[in-house]
């Protein structure tokens, strides 16, 4: 569905971030980004949404080329919920800034309450319309930010860290919004240094280091990589897969859940 | 002596400094403005003046304050080289902003001040302040440069009053908004509040401690319901506490209320007392508590206020009054112990998130507190920047003996370090007690249980499934050893009942595991400790 | 330059300036204007500040062009262009070559400027790049939702106002925080000192005896 092509991209001319970037998205993937700090993991989704320009390279989007398409069309296809939704947030209420994208897109009045009134819905935050959206608690202002994406009626949502900063609960719920988003067919690109929700969440990992993508798999195979290897990629195992390497019998666990519930079974001889 | 539930302490809401950085800011913004402005016919409006009007409007400072926030718009005009004339701007902008703040005085007196309900005083100020600001300048230009009478006439005098009306129009523009800001959250001038006076009397702390808290309720500015309500806390030199709870629960104001903030910035009603090294908070101005206590504020970014790294943690210092040979070797000292060695003379713009966090902290132990609190410290850093920040924190206590406070909703990090833990809920402290304790509380009373670093709620889980471990898993080491055990206890189990499991009691083999663990002995480790 | 404190600097830019207007034939005026541009030069700064001195050279024209039409008179016209130029171009040597930590040391200390304004100046200074990167965010949040920047002008207006707001409301909720900061680091106390020293030098005591001497003698000779 989007195909990127040998992209090179570097700040300056002389110094790349990243080169020989090839990879393919199919429709309803679950990926997660990741790699050390500084490896490029948020300039690659800048460059698929147009908003960096790649030195070398191509990109297609069902067979179209957008290479040079500028960020307002891809906006109709790709979402992008940068990494601190407040700074992506300029007007006075939440229906009024998640009306902004079908709004710039030319759609007529009462569709564009229909289409705010859906992705308030399909989000859970349809009590807050009328809320200013600074005042939000953290968790919902990445939810208006995530409304505000889907507005655009886009096929593929990409997260530069949305559970950073968030506590506990709030993490949870995203990420339960995430899963259900995905199974209504939304293809999903989640930035994470979190290994637990890159192991437990995702279908694909995808990540950078070396200055291109050095893997693109399953989590699993991504996490039975040795403790070093992984450390060059800046990655560590998360800790179901670490502590279900003490009891080799168990396999391996995607999340502390699928540990504890194989565990208990294992004890109870079941 | 007085007795310190009986004691009550109120102040009003805001610092002294409210005009000083609503101007800096307010500023800052008119620079951007202009370098991205929309012109008509390269006329645009000139937001420097509108800008302080605005901060001159909120924040009403003095005559003299008033003049000098001109004087720091010139300034920022020259150095921002966006003035072809500095010496004109040197004189005209203090002339603007006198302008607005007499303006404003005036028509605060005025019958026809507002026209039905809509204030007019943002339009005048920012019309006559930019008219006059913009005559001084072509009439200094005018006289120095020599220029032609009819120039200077009918050249220049219209193009000044063309943007002292658009001046007149986006002042209100901007103000509208800030205005309705400032009253919904009280900050603008009011008199209705007090301050009340401790210094005439003798208050002692009933506990001995670094920092003790004793017996505070605490409302904020009009509030009827308690922020902090009976709130008993000690904190002992050497202590690593954790404060959390779930969002809203008043870690963030129990800590403001550590160093003095809470009420004498926040105002409000402060009942009972909050001690520092046995000094009632109340019997000393905050800069004076922030000696013996750091803050690390959860915003750490704008508690950065220079241009470098170097200029930041000279800048306590340097409002101390420390000599220059002190600032020095202070300096070399703490970029050691924070690590930020060899970035001295960064701009302070260019610095990532870990480093500013970094740089905040190193700011604040300059002046060599005992204590040190962070708010929040990891909201915005990604789980890397976290570990390697509580590294440096746990580092800061154990090799340098300083006390450490950390008010965090993020638990996983930090629990390597922390000695003790409180949860709060709902403005009281619900559990003060060691880590382990205070974790398996919250998990028990399923409170916060989201917080719980995920191998913590598995420990539990698999203890309330009947599979026990000696020790509580706060780490991946304590869980694998814990999960051997389980392991080993089961492989027992195994021998001593033999291979005659039959599928007809493995219903009942959760119960058949229980007295194999000790049971009660776990529990009565970290079960009673609490009560 | 960079060895001279910041006072000397300041002083000689009011020095030049002074000269300036002075100075009445458009010869020596030129000539004054060449002397700043190879300190410039010399300093290195030329390249570097390139674009502030096209600015200040067109700002300068412009006056002249306006000059010529308001009396008619080329020299005058050429005079009013090259005494401004003189005056600005020595500001950039001033503010190129001093740190704002000195700078601003120099105008509590030797200015007397109260350490409020000074402190206001460079902490809003500090802030602008911060701001840029904020209006910069909320125009990419923009460009992503559909707004495309190739717009007619009331287009432009509207986002540009729709950037304003939020920015100016954050500014202000940073103000607060920002007060507290300025109370628990001890600002405004009695005592304040600082890190840099900015005392005046030999060679800075022989540049303004030259600086007077200059002064004095364009006073008699002019």
């Amino acid at each position: 569905m989007l195909k990127v092509e040998n992209i090179r991209f570097g700040y300056v001319p002389s110094v790349d971030i990243f080169r020989d970037v090839t990879f393919t998205i199919e429709g309803g993937e679950y990926i997660a980004i990741g790699g050390r700090n500084g490896c490029g993991k948020t300039t690659i989704t800048r460059l698929l949404v147009g908003l960096e320009k790649a030195s070398e390279g191509r990109m297609y989007y069902n067979g179209t080329d957008i290479t040079s398409m500028p960020p307002s069309k891809r906006g109709q296809f790709i979402g992008y919920v940068f990494q601190q939704p407040d700074r992506q947030m300029f007007r006075p209420t939440v229906a009024t800034e998640v009306a902004f994208g079908p709004e710039s897109l030319g759609r007529s009045k009462s569709e564009v309450k229909r289409i705010v009134d859906e992705v308030l819905e399909r989000t859970g935050i349809a009590h807050l319309r009328e809320a200013y959206p600074p005042t939000l608690r953290r968790g919902e202002k990445q939810r208006v930010a995530i409304a505000s994406a889907l507005a655009m009626q886009s096929k593929i949502l990409i997260l530069d860290e949305p559970t950073s900063g968030q506590d506990g609960k709030e993490t949870k719920e995203l990420l339960a919004l995430l899963r259900q988003l995905n199974q209504e067919g939304i293809t999903i690109l989640l930035i994470t240094h979190d290994m637990e929700i890159m192991a437990s969440e995702c279908s694909r990992a995808l990540i950078m280091g070396n200055q291109t993508v050095a893997f693109d798999g399953s989590p699993e195979e991504l996490f039975k990589k040795s403790t070093d290897e992984l450390q060059d990629l800046g990655l560590t195992k998360p800790p179901s897969v670490e502590l279900s390497l003490a009891v080799p019998s168990l396999g391996y666990c995607k999340s502390m859940d699928e540990l504890k519930s194989k565990l208990v079974a294992q004890l109870s001889g079941k | 002596m007085e007795r310190i539930q009986d004691l009550v302490y109120t102040h009003v809401q805001g610092g002294q400094f409210r005009w000083v950085t609503v101007s800096t800011l307010m500023l800052a913004l008119g620079t951007i403005l202009h370098l991205v402005s929309p012109s008509v016919a390269g006329v645009t409006p000139n937001w420097t003046i509108a800008t302080y009007c605005v901060a001159i409007l909120l924040t009403r400072p003095s005559l003299s304050q008033t003049l000098g926030i001109g004087l720091v718009a010139a300034l920022i005009n020259v150095l921002t080289s966006k003035s072809a004339f500095p010496y004109g701007n040197l004189l005209s902008e203090p002339g603007g902003a006198l302008t607005a703040a007499l303006v404003t005085r005036a028509m605060l007196s005025m019958k026809f001040r507002k026209i039905g309900g809509f204030d007019l005083t943002p339009i005048v100020s920012g019309f006559l302040a930019t008219v006059v600001s913009g005559g001084i300048f072509v009439t200094l230009l005018w006289q120095v440069l020599g220029l032609p009478n009819n120039v200077y006439m009918y050249g220049m005098w219209p193009l000044v009053l063309i943007v002292g009306a658009l001046n007149g129009a986006i002042t209100p523009i901007l103000y509208i908004p800030a205005q309705r800001l400032f009253s919904k959250r009280g900050m603008l001038p009011s008199a209705d509040q007090l301050t009340s006076d401790h210094s005439h009397m003798t208050i002692l702390p009933e506990r001995q401690a670094k920092i003790s808290i004793e017996h505070v309720n605490y409302y904020h500015p009009k509030a009827t319901t308690p922020s902090l309500e009976n709130i008993n806390l000690d904190v002992h030199d050497g202590d690593f506490l954790v404060v959390t709870g779930p969002a809203g629960c008043g870690k963030s104001t129990l800590c403001m209320a550590m160093v003095g903030a809470v009420p004498k910035f926040y105002g409000g009603r402060l009942e009972g007392m909050v001690f520092v090294d046995g000094k009632a908070t109340t019997q000393m101005e905050i800069p004076e508590l922030a000696n013996h206590i750091g803050v690390v504020l959860a915003d750490y970014d704008t508690q950065l206020v220079t241009m470098t790294v170097r200029e930041e943690v000279a800048f306590a210092m340097e409002n101390r009054g420390y000599d220059r040979e002190t600032i020095k070797a202070r300096s070399e000292e703490v970029f050691k112990q924070v690590g930020l060695v060899g970035l001295e003379d960064r701009k302070i713009t260019s610095l990532s998130g870990g480093q500013r966090q970094r740089l905040a902290i190193a700011s604040v132990l300059a002046t060599n507190p005992t204590v040190l609190v962070l708010d929040e410290p990891t909201s915005s850093l990604d789980p890397d920047g976290t570990a390697e920040l509580y590294r440096l924190v746990g580092d800061l206590n154990q090799k340098h003996g300083i006390t450490v406070v950390v008010i965090d909703h993020d638990l996983h990090a930090v629990l390597p370090y922390a000695n003790r833990m409180a949860l709060m809920v709902d403005g009281s402290i619900a559990c003060d007690a060691d880590v382990p304790t205070t974790l398996r509380y919250m998990y028990e009373h399923n409170i916060h249980v989201d917080a719980l670093p995920s191998v913590f709620t598995t420990y539990m889980e698999l203890e309330q499934a009947g599979f026990h471990s000696d020790e509580p898993w706060l780490s991946i080491e304590s869980a694998i050893k814990g999960l051997h055990q389980i392991e080993m206890a089961h492989a027992i189990q195994n021998e001593v009942h033999g291979e005659s499991k039959s599928p007809a009691n493995q219903s009942n083999t959760v119960e058949n595991k229980q007295p194999i663990q000790r049971v009660d002995d776990v529990q009565g480790k970290d079960g009673g400790a609490h009560a | 330059m960079e060895r001279l404190v910041p006072l000397t600097k300041i002083l000689m830019t009011l020095a030049v300036s002074v000269w300036a207007i002075l100075l009445r034939d458009w010869q020596s005026l030129l000539a004054l204007v060449v002397v700043e541009l190879v300190v410039l030069f010399v300093a290195g700064l030329l390249i570097k500040q390139r674009k502030a001195v096209v600015a200040l050279t067109s700002f300068a024209v412009f006056l002249g062009v306006v000059q010529f039409l308001g009396s008619g008179d080329v020299t005058s016209a050429i005079v009013s262009g090259l005494r401004m130029l003189a005056m600005t171009l020595v500001f950039i040597c001033l503010l190129a070559t001093t740190k704002l930590q000195d700078l601003t040391a120099a105008l509590v200390t030797q200015c007397k400027i109260p350490y409020e304004y000074a402190f206001m100046f460079t902490a809003a200074l500090r802030f602008v790049p911060d701001f840029i990167a904020e209006s910069h965010a909320v125009q990419e949040a923009q460009a992503c939702r559909g707004l495309s920047l190739e717009g007619n002008f009331i287009k432009r207006i509207k986002s540009y106002a729709s950037v304003i707001q939020p920015l100016l409301l954050k500014s202000l909720g940073r103000s607060e925080t920002m007060a507290l900061s300025l109370e628990l680091r001890g600002f405004g106390g009695p005592t304040h000192s600082f890190a840099a020293s900015v005392g005046l030098k030999t060679i800075d005591y022989s540049v303004i005896g030259a600086l007077i001497v200059i002064t004095v003698l364009l006073f008699l000779v002019v």
